[in-house]
């Protein structure tokens, strides 16, 4: 079994203006656990740190203090150590319509991971290894999708792509940072569905990271309640869903939809 | 203002207790003439009642929005209204053929008896004016009798009205958040006390408790000052609780209407159940539905759709 761990991380943004400028203090020493085969799930307004958790989690950020540990090793941060670190921590972005390349056909979208953390090799291995991973995202029939580009396919398609990008390198686990919210509602279950069935099949560590409550509670084990940079309630989904302990996540909780408070009415 | 013909009967009775219409859509077809002919709109009858929220739901692309931009005579070519009418009734007891104002007759009714906040709304502020400049210019152009003074105070009123302190008035567009911005775009909307507001994606860009406010904020106007709501969103457990009846829309067309309750309870289009079954319950039992079996719903709704071409090439 795999961990990847957060260890008091703090992150400070220099802003611009005044004599001096000023310190924004995103994230606020912040603690957690994934752990293969379970859904982590956190939550919070925009603005509360969600994001930068996720950028400092894939090392696109430097923390200013704390650790990010990999099996409780702390993580390498440049040459083979990094590399070795994203080959085994992936992501899928927001935004399918600007995370892959307009001028790339699907197959090289897919081609590359393979090759650059070497899971495939020859021309043959390659085209085997795109048909495979757009077949475990239900992209069929692969040899059609492989050919085409980013605008061919519909939101939730492409969706499925970055999904199968951020697989190619046979991960153990994946940050999804809102990886719903710009597809069409009577897709978006299924492609949560999906990234549940991914996520059984191969045993991988998810952080869901979202501002959906509902999607939240049914679709992880623990969520992750963030406010202002730092984490006020953390719990299994249902309790905290429906005995929530912390103002925040109460008042979070009361401004969700919920047509079925309406209807008993 | 001209006075046309008068108001048809009702298709459907608008719900709130037999206070008439404000707005009748009849046998309404919205075209894009490109070089293949979308029917954007599709034969769409619909009665608004006065002071009623009617919610429009519906996917990206399903005519919801051209609709909108429809009644509001927004629509720019290719775009053109290929049947139908919509009659305003007008409080004061005459009725205008929406379709038939032209020049200086639209420019005085839009906003001051329909107004629309936009989708994006939070972008649609000039950012090189203030808050200010911007809330009297719809009173410059539209009451141009009305005197400096009273222009300021009435600025001033509107944005205490949704909520916002009137010293923002000398603020500018980034100086606001989202939630401000849209407050501010909602006065707008209502300086001139509309008799109908339309709403596209309101709130879609903003925070479950901003968002939350902001509806309280429209619900508690609409009671006040009593104008009728269309509530256009995909988001559809939003408008089951705030809306009077809702429509569902797919394809241009009008699937499903109906009281709110009523279609939750009791949805009769396949597609209404579909859109219902796409927001898992927040309180509700875990439904199995979800973290189940393989998803055949993704190969149902987003399959990959081989064209002739790419069936020849893989021959």
């Amino acid at each position: 079994m795999s961990t990847l761990e957060a260890r008091h991380l703090v992150k400070d943004y220099h802003l611009r203006g005044g004599w001096r400028g000023q310190t924004l203090r995103a994230v606020k020493d912040v603690s957690f656990t994934l752990e293969s085969g379970k859904t982590v799930a956190l939550v919070g307004q925009s603005g509360s740190g969600k994001s930068t958790i996720a950028k400092l989690l894939m090392q696109l950020e430097r923390p200013t203090s704390g650790q990010i540990l990999l099996d409780g090793k702390p993580v390498g941060r440049r040459g083979g150590a990094l590399a070795a670190y994203r080959r085994s921590v992936q992501m899928v972005f927001q935004d399918p319509f600007a995370s892959l390349n307009p001028y790339h056909s699907i197959a090289h979208h897919l081609e590359r991971p393979l090759k650059l953390h070497e899971k495939a090799r020859g021309a043959q291995e390659l085209e085997r290894g795109v048909h495979s991973l757009l077949e475990r995202v239900r992209l069929t029939p692969a040899d059609v999708v492989a050919k085409r580009r980013p605008h061919e396919l519909s939101g939730g398609q492409r969706q499925r792509v970055a999904i199968a990008r951020a697989l190619a390198p046979q991960p153990s686990f994946l940050v999804a940072d809102e990886p719903v919210s710009m597809l069409d509602v009577s897709i978006r279950l299924g492609v949560l569905n999906l990234l549940a069935d991914l996520q059984r099949e191969s045993e991988l560590g998810v952080l869901y990271i979202t501002h959906d409550l509902a999607t939240a509670r049914h679709f992880s084990d623990e969520i992750l309640v963030m406010l202002k940079g730092e984490i006020v309630e953390h719990g299994p989904s249902d309790r905290v869903i429906l005995d929530p302990q912390h103002e925040y996540t109460r008042l979070l909780l009361e401004a969700s939809p919920n047509p079925e408070k309406r209807l008993a009415q | 203002m001209t006075n046309t013909q008068a108001a048809p009967p009702p298709s459907i009775a608008p719900e709130p207790g037999g206070v008439g219409a404000v707005l009748t859509i009849e046998d309404y077809s919205i075209d894009y003439l490109a070089e293949e002919v979308v029917h954007a709109v599709r034969n769409v009858s619909l009665t608004l009642g006065r002071g009623e929220i009617l919610g429009l739901a519906g996917e990206s692309g399903c005519g919801k929005s051209t609709l909108a931009y429809g009644i509001t005579r927004l629509l720019k070519p290719p775009a053109v209204v290929s049947s139908g009418s919509v009659v305003f009734h007008s409080r004061e007891g005459y009725d205008v053929d929406l379709q038939t104002l032209e020049d200086e007759d639209l420019r005085a009714f839009r906003w001051d008896r329909i107004s629309m906040v936009f989708q994006g709304a939070m972008n649609s502020l000039n950012p090189v004016i203030s808050i200010r400049a911007q809330l009297e210019d719809i009173f410059t152009t539209h009451r141009p009798e009305m005197g400096k003074e009273e222009r300021r105070r009435l600025a001033g009123d509107l944005l205490e009205r949704v909520g916002v302190d009137r010293s923002r008035l000398r603020s500018y567009a980034h100086e606001l958040s989202g939630g401000m911005r849209q407050r501010v775009m909602i006065a707008m909307a209502m300086a001139l006390g509309p008799q109908i507001m339309i709403m596209d994606e309101p709130t879609t860009a903003l925070d479950v408790v901003v968002q939350r406010e902001i509806l309280r904020e429209i619900t508690r106007l609409r009671a006040e000052l009593g104008f009728a709501v269309i509530f256009i969103t995909h988001d559809l457990p939003l408008l089951l609780e705030i809306s009077d009846r809702i429509a569902v829309m797919r394809d241009g067309s009008i699937v499903e209407l109906g009281a709110a309750k009523d279609v939750y309870a009791r949805p009769q289009h396949p597609y209404t159940r579909q859109l219902l079954a796409s927001f898992p319950s927040l309180t509700g039992e875990r439904g199995d539905f979800i973290r189940g079996g393989a998803d055949a719903s993704l190969d149902e709704l987003d399959r990959v759709r081989v064209d002739a071409e790419e069936a020849e090439a893989r021959r």
